[in-house]
């Protein structure tokens, strides 16, 4: 039998190869089947295959031949892509020297590294995208590697692009799958949670858990100037909890203000970014996402940190997040509409139960005392000496007392000349009462004649004046208040100044019932407004709109 | 808790403000006409008997008042701006802190 040539010894191996290439299943092992099917081809003693990152900047994966698992262990750390295998990452170029030494770009090698010099370095290309290189030294017989040695590395080094792609477009595929999977659980989930402060946390912890972040919060208004965080997740961000940022000097209140999300690979290099929500997260990069239903931006959602060693996320990290924020925010919107009609049901019942209340007790116990008293007159001038005289007349004194708190109970439930005269006689006889009352010096300014409002706003607005006034005796040690009523184009808006001590925006809590005021106006479309400083007095703004 | 009050010690003259219950003890907080911000500390040991009174010749700004009698001075009379049954729920808390 005639004994076969080089030639032919390496087309069979070549052949030997592609078969085993096309019966592997795992990236690794093919991958490890190329490696070692190129030093065999090209006589190299040590083989090597680095796949470069999707970033393209270092090798993610390092595989070898020729070098045993002891001296793998005294070399230590894998090669990280510097050097001349830093050279081929950079310019994908077929690469074949006589002694690795004499480059110019080579680094030298690290302790226990057995000695190479010779050098063949071919990238593993396809359709231009360089996934890797193959890199084999120390050809036999201290010979150079050849022209032929570099087109059978070409060769091998399109199989192996083929098979990264490949793998890599599965990874993909089966990864956007899970987060398809996961957007349809948390699209269940949120569809079926209508709790808001539930929602936004489920919104929170999800996200965080599907993007892989550190930091996520859902930011909401509050008020027309800043936005609250309503839900967070992750460890660093518990304290931002509940915390308000300024809108105007925000990335949030800028995505608010824009309707589209944006993607920050540096914090730091934004001038848009709240720093002090920066710093306290020690955040590197960031997403916000607008939550937006029917066109209407109801808040944002921002998300900082990608977990690992690279802190950017990705553009499928931005269309996760934005498929996400679509379900989350009908969610949301859906949520607080329920919330909305929840507290308008308890608005309304209260109000009509004080109407009923108020009615009875001037109508009915009112007008009863009144005959009981007309009675006591009557009996009084009949009655004969002194001590039965005395004892009517104790009599009627409690009786005048009783209808005066009977009388004063029923303005103070719901006044009827709040219902039969409109809002500006009822705020005269409030402000009125007031002033008496409290020694405070108040001035009422109607400014709407005699306009009858629609019933809710004429409630709301009663209720939010004498909310106010309550406030401004209990905290402000006011000398001096006006309550003004005034038309601004298509709303109606009443302003409660006061000259008190005022306090700083921010430490207004539940005490202040402004957060049931904000409620309330909201629950009209309208909005509230306060504006004040230590030692400079209190405005509030409420503000509805008139159909 | 705190409520909106108007308060008057003898026959000095009557203040507007907030009271507030606290740990053994009420603080009143607020003006008079003509004069600057007031605070006035009484710990419930200083009290005596409290009650409410709704005779014409005893209330406070026409409103039924919380009358308190203090060890070592004048008496204290209380009304609330609250609105209807914040008098009487006042005097609860009183006399439940007082006791306790």
């Amino acid at each position: 039998m005639e004994a076969a040539t080089p030639s032919q010894n390496r087309l069979r191996a070549l052949l030997e190869a592609s078969l085993a290439i096309s019966s592997e299943l795992s990236l690794d092992a093919l991958l490890r089947r190329l490696v070692e099917a190129a030093a065999e081809l090209t006589g190299a003693r040590y083989g090597a295959l680095g796949v470069i990152d999707p970033s393209g900047s270092q090798l993610e994966r390092f595989l070898t031949t020729g070098i045993d698992d002891e001296t793998h262990a005294a070399i230590g750390e894998l090669p990280r892509g510097r050097g001349i295998l830093g050279a081929l990452i950079r310019d994908a170029r077929p690469l074949r020297l006589h002694d690795l030494k004499d480059d110019q770009r080579s680094v030298g090698f690290p302790p226990n590294h057995p000695p190479m010099r010779s050098f063949l370095g071919v990238p593993i290309l396809l359709r231009g995208v360089a996934y890797g290189n193959f890199y084999l030294t120390e050809k036999a017989g201290d010979e150079d590697f050849t022209e032929e040695d570099q087109e059978l590395v070409t060769l091998l080094a399109g199989q192996a692009a083929v098979a990264i792609e490949n793998a890599r477009l599965y990874e993909a595929s089966q990864q956007w799958s899970r987060q398809l999977e996961s957007l349809n659980e948390v699209g269940n989930a949120l569809a079926t949670e209508t709790d808001l402060d539930r929602l936004l946390d489920l919104v929170a912890r999800r996200l965080r858990e599907l993007l892989g972040a550190r930091f996520v919060g859902v930011l909401l208004p509050a008020g027309d100037a800043a936005l609250r965080f309503a839900a967070v997740a992750g460890d660093e961000g518990v304290a931002l909890q509940g915390r308000t940022i300024p809108r105007s000097a925000s990335k949030a209140g800028r995505v608010i203000e824009r309707g589209r999300s944006e993607r920050i690979d540096s914090v730091l290099d934004d001038p848009e970014v709240d720093r002090e929500v920066s710093r306290a997260l020690g955040a590197r990069t960031g997403l916000w996402v607008p939550l937006v239903v029917r066109g209407r931006t109801i808040g944002v959602i921002e998300v900082h940190d990608k977990l690992g060693a690279d802190a950017r996320f990705s553009d499928t990290d931005l269309r996760i997040a934005e498929t996400f924020a679509t379900r989350a925010a009908v969610a949301v919107d859906l949520s607080q509409r329920i919330a909305r009609d929840a507290l308008r049901r308890v608005v309304d019942a209260q109000e009509r139960e004080r109407r009923r209340l108020a009615r009875e007790l001037h109508d009915e116990t009112g007008q009863a005392l009144t005959s009981i008293l007309l009675g006591l007159r009557s009996l009084e001038e009949v009655v004969q000496g002194d001590e039965p005289r005395e004892a009517t007349a104790k009599l009627r004194e409690l009786v005048v007392a009783t209808l005066q708190d009977v009388r004063q109970l029923a303005v103070e439930l719901r006044p009827k000349v709040l219902d039969d005269f409109g809002l500006v006689p009822a705020l005269e006889r409030l402000t009125e009462t007031f002033g008496a009352q409290t020694r405070i010096d108040v001035q009422f300014e109607p400014g709407l004649a005699d306009e009858r409002l629609p019933g809710e706003v004429e409630t709301a607005l009663y209720r939010i004046v004498q909310e106010s006034l309550t406030n401004v005796v209990k905290h402000a040690q006011a000398a001096h208040v006006s309550v003004l009523l005034t038309r601004r184009g298509g709303s109606v808006a009443a302003v409660i100044e006061d000259d008190g001590r005022g306090f700083e925006p921010g430490e207004a809590d539940g005490g202040f019932g402004l957060e049931g005021m904000r409620e309330r106006i909201q629950l009209l479309d309208g909005t509230l407004t306060i504006e004040s400083a230590p030692g400079g007095g209190t405005t509030l703004v409420a503000e509805v709109p008139v159909r | 808790m705190s409520y909106a009050v108007v308060w008057e010690e003898g026959n000095g003259p009557v203040f507007a403000g907030r009271l507030e219950l606290r740990d053994g003890r009420l603080d009143l907080i607020g003006t008079a006409l003509g004069s600057g911000p007031t605070r006035r500390t009484l710990h419930f040991s200083e009290l005596g008997p409290v009650w409410v009174e709704r005779r014409r010749t005893l209330r406070l700004v026409g409103r039924p008042t919380l009358v308190a009698e203090v060890a070592a001075g004048p008496r204290l009379r209380i009304s609330s701006l609250d609105g209807a049954g914040a008098l009487h729920e006042l005097a609860e808390l009183l006399h439940a802190s007082a006791a306790a």
